[in-house]
C-alpha cells in the first residue's frame, strides 16, 4: 500500500477510535445517559401512566386497556415513547415497534428496566407498557453532545492521539531512524553498511527508501574502491622506473670521474622525495580504505617517547630540540599503527617548521574521555585564511616555505584522517606567541590510575 | 658477472620481476668487483636456485610473480640458512615488519641506492659468511657461554634453550649476542643494529625491535614466568638476570 494510502487510513482511524472512545466511556461513567436524570423522569412517566391506567381500571373494570387511554397520552417525543403491547406483542394503536425493543423484550420478559427499556405489566390486564427513551436511540453520540462529553472528547482525544504517535513512530519514525544512522556511519566511512535488511516485508516508500539507500551507498563504496585502487595502482607502477632510475643513478656515481659536477647528490634527493609521496600516498589509500582499527590497550606515553625519540634523530642536525611533557604513564584504547602515524607525522611537521635553535613541545593531558596531544612549534605559524585546509591532501601555502617534510603533503591529511578513525578530533591554530599550535584528541585513559596525573617532563 | 678467477666474490641470488632492474644492480655490483650475481625474475625460479645453497645472499623483492616474496623467503627458511635481504616498497612498514617476521635477515627499501644495497649485503655476509666466523676474535671452535638455561656456542652461532637448539637467523643470533655481552644492562638500540646489522640505526626503522620481539616468542619467558628480554623505553633492550 502507498505511504499516503497508510497516512489517510491510519488519520481516519485516529478519528473514529476517539470518537468511539468518547462515546462510549461518557456513555459509562457516572452521570452518563445510562444515570441521567432524563432516564429517571422516563421510568418515572411510564410507572406515572401504568398507575392511570390501573386507577382507571378500576374505576371502569368493564372496559379493555386500550379503551381507557389516547394514543397522545403516550407520545412524549423525541424525550420519550410509549408502546402499549397486547398479548399478542403488537402495539394496540398499531404503531411499528422497533425490532429492537421487541428482541429486547422477548429477553427480558420481566418488567421492571430492562436495557434501557422501561416495562410496566403490573395489574394492566395482560398488556405492556414500553417506555423508550430518546437517549437509546444514540447514546453514545448524545454522551457526547453532553458538557462533560467533550471535556472527555479532548481527553480521549489526547489519549488517542499519544497512542497512535507512539505506533507510528514504530512504524515511521523508527525506520527512518536507523537510515539516518547508517547515513552517519557511511559519512564516517563505513561504507559496508545496508539498511534493506531492517525494513522487513514491507514494500511501502520507506523500504523503497531503504534499498535506493543501499544502491546508494553500494555505488559509492564501489567508486572510492576504484579510485583508491587506481591510486594504489599508479603508485605502485611508478615505483618501478623509479627503481631503474635509481639504480642508473647508482652506475653513472660509481663510473663518474666527478660526481659532485653532475648534482648526482641532488638527483638523488629527487628520487627519495618522490619515492617519499608516492609512499605517503600509498599510505593515505590504504587509511582511507582502513575498514577497521585493531585497538589494544597502549601506553601513549611510552609510544610518544619512541616517536619522539626518532624525530629527535632527524632534528638534531638543525639545532632542534623537541619537549615531551605529559603523565609517565598513559594507557589508551588505540590501533598502534594508525595512531603513530598520526603523531609522527604531527611532530615531524612541527620539527620540520619550527626555527632552527628552537624547540617543538609535546604535551599530553589526560582527561576522564580523552586524552589530548599538543604539539607547539616556533615557526611562522599559518595564515589564518588557511588554517581551516591545514589537513587536506596536498594542501600548499602560497609562501614560499620548503614544504618537504618527507610525505610530500599528505602528512597531515594522513594524521587527521588516523584520529578521525579513532573518533577523535585534531584542530590547528597560530600561537600568540607566533608558530603552530595542533592539537589532537584521541579517546580516553583505560583505567585512570593514579600515574594518569600529573604532569611531567619526560624529555626535553 | 662472470667468477673472477680463484676469488669468486659474494655470490649474490637476486629476485625480481622487473629484468631491466636486475641487469642494472648484476651491472652494478660487478662494477664493485666482490660480487657475482644470478638474476631470477619469479618466485618459483628463485626458490628453486635459492635451495641449491650455491648462493651466499639472498636478495628478494616482495612483489613477485607466481609466488609471492614472502611464500619464497617461508619455503626458503624451511630450506637452507642463506641469508635473506627482502626488497620493500618505502612507507609500507607492514611489508617490513612481515618479512623480518618470517625471518629476514635485513630489508632495504626499493627505490634504493644501490650503494647502499651493496652495503647491506656486505654487512649480513660479514657476519653469517662461510668460513667467516663473527666476530672474528670469538672464532676459537667450541667457546662457549652460559647465562642460566641458555647457552650459545659463538664459533657455531647455535644457541641452545635447556639443552634443545634453537633455530635463529643470524640477525637473530647476533641481536642476542649484543644481549648477551651486556647481560643485565641495557643495551641501546642502536648499538644492537651496529652490532647485529653492521649499521645505524634510521629514524623510524623497527628492525630491531622485530627482531627482539622475535627472538622473545622463540625463546619464550624465563622459568619464573618473568620476562625474559624487557623493554627499556626510549633507552634499548636488557637481557634480565637471575635475579
Amino acid at each position: 500500500m502507498a505511504f499516503h494510502q497508510r497516512i489517510l487510513f491510519a488519520l481516519w482511524g485516529i478519528f473514529l477510535l476517539t470518537v468511539v472512545l468518547t462515546g462510549a466511556i461518557s456513555y459509562l461513567l457516572p452521570g452518563g445517559p445510562r444515570n441521567t436524570d432524563e432516564r429517571r423522569l422516563a421510568r418515572y412517566t411510564v410507572e406515572q401512566v401504568a398507575q392511570t391506567l390501573r386507577s382507571r381500571l378500576a374505576a371502569f373494570p368493564e372496559r379493555s386497556v386500550p379503551e381507557l387511554i389516547e394514543p397522545q397520552a403516550l407520545d412524549f417525543s423525541p424525550l420519550l415513547v410509549i408502546y402499549l403491547l397486547g398479548p399478542d406483542g403488537r402495539d394496540v394503536f398499531e404503531r411499528p415497534v422497533p425490532p429492537r425493543v421487541a428482541r429486547r423484550l422477548a429477553r427480558h420478559p420481566d418488567p421492571g428496566e430492562v436495557a434501557s427499556l422501561h416495562v410496566a405489566t403490573q395489574g394492566l390486564q395482560g398488556y405492556t407498557l414500553v417506555g423508550r427513551d430518546a437517549l437509546t436511540r444514540l447514546p453514545l453520540l448524545l454522551a457526547m453532545a453532553r458538557p462533560g462529553g467533550r471535556l472527555l472528547l479532548v481527553l480521549t482525544g489526547l489519549l488517542v492521539s499519544a497512542v497512535s504517535a507512539v505506533l507510528l513512530a514504530r512504524f515511521i519514525i523508527r525506520p527512518v531512524r536507523r537510515m539516518r544512522d547508517a547515513g552517519r556511519r557511511v559519512a564516517a566511512g563505513d561504507l559496508s553498511v545496508r539498511v534493506a535488511h531492517t525494513v522487513g516485508n514491507r514494500s511501502d516508500d520507506i523500504a523503497g527508501l531503504a534499498h535506493d539507500f543501499d544502491y546508494m551507498s553500494e555505488r559509492v563504496e564501489a567508486l572510492l574502491e576504484n579510485q583508491q585502487r587506481l591510486m594504489r595502482d599508479v603508485s605502485h607502477e611508478l615505483r618501478s622506473p623509479l627503481a631503474r632510475l635509481q639504480a642508473l643513478l647508482s652506475i653513472a656515481r660509481q663510473r663518474a670521474t666527478d660526481p659532485d659536477a653532475m648534482q648526482m647528490d641532488r638527483m638523488e634527493r629527487e628520487i627519495r622525495r618522490l619515492d617519499e609521496l608516492i609512499g605517503s600516498i600509498l599510505a593515505f589509500a590504504r587509511l582511507e580504505a582502513l575498514d577497521g582499527l585493531q585497538r589494544r590497550p597502549t601506553d601513549l606515553t611510552a609510544l610518544l617517547r619512541e616517536v619522539v625519540a626518532d624525530a629527535q634523530l632527524e632534528a638534531w642536525s638543525d639545532d632542534k630540540r623537541i619537549e615531551l611533557r605529559g603523565p609517565p604513564r598513559l594507557v589508551c584504547d588505540i590501533d598502534v599503527t594508525t595512531v603513530t602515524q598520526a603523531l609522527e607525522n604531527v611532530i615531524r611537521n612541527a620539527v620540520h617548521h619550527t626555527r632552527p635553535g628552537t624547540a617543538v613541545r609535546v604535551t599530553v593531558v589526560a582527561r576522564a574521555q580523552s586524552v589530548r596531544v599538543v604539539v607547539e612549534d616556533h615557526g611562522e605559524g599559518v595564515p589564518p585564511a588557511s588554517i581551516g585546509k591545514l589537513f587536506e591532501p596536498f594542501f600548499r601555502l602560497e609562501s614560499g616555505r620548503s614544504t618537504s617534510t618527507g610525505s610530500g603533503g599528505l602528512g597531515l591529511a594522513i594524521a587527521e584522517r588516523g584520529v578521525t578513525l579513532h573518533g577523535g578530533t585534531i584542530t590547528a591554530e597560530n600561537r600568540e606567541a607566533g608558530g603552530l599550535r595542533v592539537t589532537m584528541t584521541l579517546p580516553g585513559p583505560v583505567s585512570a590510575d593514579a600515574s594518569c596525573q600529573g604532569v611531567v617532563v619526560l624529555d626535553a | 658477472m662472470a667468477d673472477q678467477g680463484e676469488r669468486p666474490g659474494t655470490r649474490v641470488l637476486l629476485v625480481d620481476d622487473d629484468e631491466e632492474f636486475s641487469q642494472l644492480v648484476a651491472d652494478y655490483l660487478a662494477g664493485e668487483g666482490d660480487f657475482t650475481v644470478a638474476a631470477r625474475a619469479d618466485g618459483e625460479a628463485g626458490l628453486a636456485a635459492a635451495s641449491s645453497g650455491a648462493f651466499d645472499v639472498i636478495v628478494l623483492d616482495v612483489g613477485l610473480p607466481r609466488m609471492s616474496g614472502f611464500d619464497v623467503l617461508r619455503a626458503v627458511r624451511e630450506r637452507v640458512a642463506t641469508p635473506v635481504i627482502m626488497l620493500t616498497a618505502r612507507g609500507d612498514d607492514l611489508d617490513r615488519i612481515l618479512g623480518l617476521e618470517i625471518g629476514a635477515d635485513d630489508y632495504v627499501a626499493k627505490p634504493c641506492n644501490l650503494r647502499e644495497l651493496a652495503a647491506r649485503i656486505r654487512a649480513v655476509r660479514r657476519r653469517t659468511g662461510a668460513g667467516q666466523a663473527f666476530p672474528p676474535d670469538a672464532a676459537a671452535p667450541g667457546r662457549r657461554a652460559v647465562l642460566g638455561d641458555l647457552v650459545i656456542e659463538t664459533g657455531s652461532q647455535s644457541v641452545f634453550l635447556r639443552g634443545e637448539l634453537i633455530a635463529l637467523t643470524g640477525a637473530e643470533y647476533l641481536v642476542l649476542e649484543a644481549l648477551l655481552a651486556e647481560a643485565g644492562r641495557v643495551v641501546s638500540k642502536d648499538a644492537i643494529a651496529r652490532h647485529a646489522l653492521g649499521r645505524r640505526l634510521a629514524p623510524y626503522d623497527r628492525s630491531v625491535d622485530v627482531h627482539i620481539g622475535h627472538l622473545r616468542k622463540k625463546l619464550g619467558p624465563r622459568d619464573d614466568g618473568r620476562p625474559r628480554i624487557k623493554t627499556v623505553r626510549g633507552r634499548g633492550y636488557l637481557y634480565a638476570t637471575a635475579h
